[in-house]
């Protein structure tokens, strides 16, 4: 160690409150950009996952390939894996999607399912040629059932056109939508063959949206490719060279794009082109937070040591010399703060990922969870920019300090530099403030440059804490309004069952994991009721704003109606103690209405509750649309929409006017309720229930009654993950659509993940870069006070009390917070709005005021200034004043 | 009449081995209106000496009394207004405030005290410090005789009752010298306060009314040449 080393550690030493603050500060900032870096990272490797999982990991794709471009891939050196899947024909699905009349045979290769993803519902994969996968959607969309072990003998064929035989990438034109001069395709059978079902599958990514056949998958028998157009998959030794590979073996092929992108392979494309460019943006951010604070901490410590410079210089330091001094003091903080941040962000990612990665799986079809992965060029990244960041931090003020001649430094003449021409102070800030007032305002315009670092990085944690602040609360608000909470949790529908809603309802009952179910068949009225029956809550919040009714004394209103299972009906009676005989009765109907209803608030910005009627029981005057024997009803028409159009099948047109054209129905509603039950569906418009026995008697002869067989199953589950589990096996065994089964639950559960991790990304992001700017005001201001220790020591020793030096530095502190707090807020509130603007597209809630926040950043940026003037002064006053003043005179 | 008096002064740095006794048992008696030279090599404790008397540095033990009260009895407060109201200090470097102006300099004591700036002193001194036309003047535009001339421009400025110079004419020529003793002797005449001036210089000493020489922290001489 040479004696420049040896003055540094011994700086170092002798100033360990600055050098513990710099060594924080460049963990910091390093700490941040690893958390960026990883972040970006894990992401990445968990998109890629999320992909894989959802088509494979293949690199490249062949559809409808020749024979032989499986015999050229299989035998070049580049190709590292290669599956296929060889056609066996078509078979009739008597499937009900027009568009899909067929199943689709294919036999997998081996290790087939090592590239290509294939997703089991149930049951297992095939063993051999005889058994056979069936994709759900058969059901879902073909409304065709099979049960794992059923037996299907099928008379497998081809589809042609002429003599041209058609493959999955050639949808099927149903025979009536043909142009004239199109040949239809017909289908040719070759062999039967009979298969047995071994599992149900989730429709294969492969296949395309218009393909004509259902993926049906089994074993390829004899393991050789046929002599057919195969589809094939493989994967190549050097993913970076896939683009050119297939550019040189020219065969044409799709790239497994998204796969590649997340790999990092690929021109740059959207979604990485954001995250990246992002990524970017974040740690430009953090540079330059970072840069602020350790030039600072570099740049004190230069001046503190001017003297030392000039001394060494003296005696004859070259300027290279002492250049490499602060470079060596750099190099010392560095290899602490710089693996000691790096250790931080990965463990803080890595924590934060085991909290929250489950919650990721909201943004994915496949579920998965976000697991911590720092890449080696994630952690080169943030290697890099920290080193840059201190190397430049250090380099400016080295430069400075070996420009001042030896002399000059030894006096330290330029320590605090000060313009050459008076300080002007507004004569009020005197008048109010005083001596001290005017002292701090005179100090605080002296050297801007000082005390722009300061008020810079105060700014900036203004802003980036109030825009992310707002953003959250403004994200929180939009989702929660889109996505206003049922009570039950899961939800089954079905149009047109043959099964009885009875029997549907037993079945999704017998399950353990459901603890209640109701059967609910909408239906609604529209017409008008009391206008007296309103609540004034209703009125004030304009409910019947523009609602105007041909009856006098009534006001045009609008109720949904439910028609609810009578076992759940019954005990919801029971429930609210009401007598079955009133409401149960099918030659007296009577509903039950809940007049509770959430509605946004414009003013508050917020959703609230709100009972629309003061009344007990009330009738609603409804008006439908008559129902036509053989017709379905059209459409209005006329100036007032007083002709009904029905159409029949052939076309056929017919009409009914006037009074004809108008169903009226009285409905009697003869309770009104306010709690909302767990069958309910909340849309902002009362709900009135009634038994399903009684459905004929209220809406028969009715448009709305044309539905009656559409039926919602609601039911409460606790875990209702369990419960989606055990019903699909439920559903399925009674070939009842497993996609018609909809978690709520989980959505909404969706939903407040994605508003947690948001949460805890911004916030992890507010702390540590608002922990940057606290480091480095503190290290700006208490050097700065320390710099000014004679001036202080003169003041006193004229008579300056400790409580004038105190007024005087609260001065100061306030106008580095104002400085702050003037372009800050007003930035953070520019930058709120326009948050609002870009994400309030087709959401009704306001904008608003990010308050709050404001306040507590107001509140911190003065804690901070004060608690580190207070920290700063504290060591001034323990000195003596001549102490001070003696130190450093020549 | 007295105006300033020590008993057994000592003033101690560190201690145990490496204490250093700056002050040793100093007592003296200095009488209102006196022009006090203080001599002695360097390190001898002339400049300790003036601190305790200006009420700026704390003595070990013994007593300082100004006009007849206890100086370090005061709390901080006081002792602060002490030095605001009843001494002025004159340092060999100024020791000016940057970021102020030669007036605002000046009038420092008096604005530090909250009060009116009596304009008819302010230009009395100023026309007397020769520092006519330089009022806007920052500290750094002036040169070392005229930053001196402000700093005993603003320990004149609330008249105190005692002078305090550590070698005023350290880091000046001689014309500068001979101008700022003269001023002080000026002053010392003209308002009839009490001057104690540290100097090396034995022309200054010599036109001072009693001479106090001080060795190792102890007084070694005192002597009245005139008075």
């Amino acid at each position: 160690m040479n004696v420049f080393h040896k003055v540094t550690l011994e700086a170092l030493k002798k100033n360990r409150t600055r050098t513990t603050v710099t060594i924080i500060g460049i963990a910091l900032s390093t700490a941040l950009s690893t958390a960026v870096t990883t972040s970006v990272s894990s992401l990445q490797h968990f998109l890629m996952t999320d992909e894989i999982e959802r088509c494979g990991s293949y690199h490249v794709s062949m559809n409808d390939a020749d024979p032989s471009a499986y015999q050229t891939l299989s035998a070049n050196a580049e190709v590292k894996d290669i599956v296929y899947l060889d056609p066996i024909g078509y078979a009739m699905a008597g499937s009900e999607n027009d568009y899909k009349p067929y199943l689709y045979l294919a036999g997998m290769s081996e290790h087939f399912t090592d590239l290509v993803s294939v997703r089991l519902i149930s049951g297992e994969m095939p063993e051999n040629s005889h058994e056979i996968l069936i994709p759900e959607h058969l059901y879902s969309n073909g409304n065709i059932s099979y049960s794992v072990g059923d037996t299907l003998t099928l008379e497998v064929g081809d589809r042609m056109i002429d003599q041209h035989t058609l493959t999955q990438h050639n949808p099927y034109t149903p025979p009536e939508e043909l142009e004239d001069e199109q040949i239809p395709e017909r289908f040719a059978a070759r062999e039967t063959v009979t298969y047995t079902v071994c599992g149900i599958y989730e429709r294969p990514a492969f296949e395309e949206f218009s393909a004509p056949g259902y993926t049906c998958l089994t074993v390829d028998a004899d393991d050789v490719p046929s002599e057919e157009a195969l589809a094939l998959w493989y994967t190549v030794k050097h993913p970076s060279r896939v683009y050119d590979f297939m550019n040189e073996i020219q065969l044409h092929g799709n790239s497994h794009t998204d796969l590649l992108m997340y790999k990092g392979i690929s021109r740059f494309d959207g979604y990485l082109a954001v995250l990246y460019g992002l990524t970017a943006i974040l740690i430009a951010l953090i540079a330059f937070g970072s840069i602020s604070l350790i030039y600072n901490a570099f740049s004190i410590s230069v001046s503190e040591r001017t003297k030392q410079f000039g001394l060494l210089s003296s005696i004859g330091a070259t300027k290279k010399q002492l250049r490499h001094m602060v470079r060596f003091e750099s190099f010392c903080v560095s290899i602490i703060g710089i693996p000691a941040g790096l250790v931080i962000g990965i463990v803080g990612i890595g924590i934060t990922l085991l909290c929250v990665g489950s919650k990721f799986s909201a943004l994915t079809e496949s579920g998965q969870t976000m697991h911590l992965h720092a890449s080696i060029p994630a952690l080169v990244i943030a290697i890099v920019v920290s080193m840059l960041t201190v190397h430049l931090s250090a380099w400016i003020p080295s430069r400075r300090a070996t420009k001042v001649s030896a002399v000059e430094a030894i006096r330290q003449s330029t320590d605090i530099r000060q313009e050459r021409r008076p300080i002007k102070t507004p004569k009020w800030i005197y008048k109010l403030f005083g001596l001290s007032g005017m002292l701090g305002q005179k100090y605080f315009k002296r050297s801007r440059k000082k005390y722009r670092a300061t008020v810079l990085s105060l700014f900036m944690s203004v802003v980036l804490f109030i825009s992310s602040a707002s953003f959250t609360t403004m994200l929180q608000n939009s989702v929660t309004s889109v996505f206003t909470k049922n009570q039950y949790d899961l939800r089954f529908y079905m149009e047109d069952c043959d099964m009885s809603t009875d029997a549907i309802r037993e079945l999704l009952l017998a399950d353990e994991n459901v603890t209640s179910c109701a059967v609910t068949i909408p239906a609604y009225a529209d017409g008008s009721m009391a206008s007296d029956a309103f609540s004034e809550q209703a009125v004030k919040a304009e409910y019947l704003f523009g609602r105007e009714s041909e009856i006098e004394g009534e006001v045009g209103s609008f109720l949904q109606l439910q028609f609810v299972d009578d076992t759940t009906f019954r005990e919801y009676l029971k429930a609210n103690g009401l007598n079955e005989a009133d409401y149960m009765d099918p030659a007296h109907p009577q509903g039950v209405c809940v007049d509770k209803i959430i509605t946004f608030d414009e003013e508050k910005g917020k959703y609230i509750d709100m009972n629309l009627f003061q009344c007990d029981s009330f009738d609603f005057h409804a008006k439908y649309t008559p129902l036509l024997e053989g017709y379905q009803f059209y459409g209005y028409e006329g100036d007032n929409g007083e002709i009904a159009v029905y159409r029949n099948e052939d076309g056929e047109e017919t009409q009914l006017t006037g009074e004809e054209a108008r169903v009226r129905r009285t409905l009697h509603i003869g309770t009104v309720l306010h709690e909302i039950p767990y069958f309910s569906d909340t849309n902002g418009v009362p709900e009135v229930y009634y038994p399903a026995s009684v459905m004929e008697a209220v809406i028969g002869g009715t448009t709305p009654y044309e539905r009656r067989n559409d039926a919602n199953f609601v039911m409460t589950a606790p875990d209702h993950e369990a419960a989606v589990q055990s019903l699909h096996t439920a559903l399925i065994e009674h070939h009842l659509p497993v996609s018609h089964l909809y978690d709520v639950t989980a959505d909404h559960e969706n939903e407040h993940n994605l508003i947690v991790i948001i949460k805890v990304f911004s916030l992890g992001f507010i702390v540590l870069i608002s922990l940057i700017a606290v480091a480095n005001v503190f290290n700006s201001i208490s050097t700065n006070v320390a710099l000014r220790r004679r001036e202080f020591a003169m003041l006193r020793s004229i008579g300056m009390t400790s409580r004038g030096l105190q007024k005087m530095m609260n001065f100061e502190c306030i106008l580095y917070g104002t400085r702050a707090l003037m372009f800050g807020l007003p930035v953070s509130a520019a930058m709120s709005l326009l948050i609002w603007h870009t994400i309030h597209h087709g959401l009704e809630s306001g904008y608003q005021f990010p308050w709050q926040a404001m306040c507590f950043a107001i509140f911190s940026v003065f804690a901070v200034v004060f608690i580190t003037m207070l920290y700063a002064m504290s060591k001034i006053y323990h000195d003596n004043p001549m102490d001070a003043l003696k130190n450093d005179n020549l | 009449m007295v105006i300033l008096q020590t008993e057994h002064l000592c003033k101690t740095y560190g201690s145990g081995e490496n204490a250093v006794h700056a002050l040793n048992d100093v007592s003296l008696t200095i009488h209102k209106g006196e022009f006090v030279a203080i001599i002695g090599p360097s390190g001898s404790g002339k400049s300790t000496l003036l601190h305790i008397l200006g009420g700026v540095d704390q003595p070990t033990s013994g007593k300082v009394w100004m006009n007849g009260s206890d100086v370090y009895a005061q709390n901080d407060e006081e002792l602060a207004i002490f030095r605001r109201r009843q001494v002025g200090l004159i340092y060999q470097f100024y020791n000016l405030i940057p970021v102020l102006d030669v007036t605002e300099n000046i009038t420092l004591p008096v604005l530090m005290d909250g009060q009116e700036v009596n304009q008819e002193r302010l230009a009395e001194l100023v026309e007397t410090l020769g520092l006519k036309g330089r009022e806007k003047h920052l500290p750094n535009q002036l040169s070392g005789g005229q930053q001196q001339r402000v700093s005993i421009g603003r320990a004149l400025m609330n008249a105190p009752a005692v002078l305090l110079a550590d070698e005023p004419t350290g880091n000046l020529d001689s014309k500068n010298s001979q101008e700022i003793v003269s001023l002080l002797r000026l002053s010392n005449q003209k308002y009839g306060q009490t001057l104690i001036i540290i100097t090396h210089d034995e022309n200054i000493a010599l036109q001072a009314d009693r001479i106090i020489a001080i060795e190792d922290g102890r007084i070694t001489r005192d002597e009245v040449l005139r008075g």
